[in-house]
């Protein structure tokens, strides 16, 4: 947190100090500008040490990073009805047949499928689901 | 399995709860693999166990099936 205060302070008497070689149209563009443009922007007119630099640059993304998990959108999700027994019905059919003609057990069939993950958390999610399907 | 829509909805079937009329598509959600297992031995049904008398008896039966069709 201190370090961050320092970055603020660094970040305010550097606006500070080339604003003041600016006239009012640049300071109101300068305004619009992101820091990262301003930065360089600002290095042309008063020349930023790199360390100086560094520091803005790590604060605007610090910034940025915060800014960017608030306003973050997640896709809404789907909203399904329930897969019910008879819509599945036939693929239950389709895959006795299909292990019948191999000869599988179930067993057989639970030893090959899962992943080593699965396994040993006990835990299957939907995803890894599809995929052992798919195979 | 070769057909996409199938996968996805035995995989809902198998993970998904199905205790409320609707659910919301999540990928990520996840279910106990033995109540898994539980549901998909349900869903595939009975299969033999294959032994030297399973296989001799369902020999048996298609040699029937075919006796009786080419009379």
């Amino acid at each position: 947190m201190r370090e961050l205060e320092k970055l603020r302070n660094a970040k305010a008497s550097g606006l500070a100090d080339s604003n003041k070689s600016l006239n009012n149209s640049e300071i109101k563009a300068t305004q619009e500008l992101k820091l990262d443009d301003y930065v360089k922007r600002a290095s042309i007119q008063r020349s930023f040490s790199q360390e100086e630099k560094d520091k803005i640059l790590l604060y605007n993304q610090a910034m940025r990073g915060v800014y960017d998990k608030k306003h973050q959108k997640t896709a809404p999700k789907k909203r399904l009805q329930k897969v019910r027994p008879e819509d599945v019905h036939d693929i239950g059919y389709e895959l006795n047949l299909r292990f019948k003609i191999k000869r599988l057990t179930f067993a057989d069939i639970d030893k090959s499928i899962w992943p080593d993950k699965v396994r040993k958390t006990n835990i299957v999610s939907l995803k890894e689901m599809i995929d052992v399907l798919k195979k | 399995m070769a057909n996409e829509e199938d996968t996805i909805l035995t995989a809902r079937y198998l993970i998904e709860d199905n205790e409320n009329e609707y659910v919301f598509y999540d990928e990520n959600i996840k279910s106990d693999l033995t109540i898994v297992k539980s549901i998909l031995k349900k869903l595939i049904g009975n299969l033999p166990a294959w032994d030297e008398a399973e296989i001799r008896k369902l020999h048996d039966e298609i040699t029937d099936v075919l006796k009786m069709s080419n009379s």
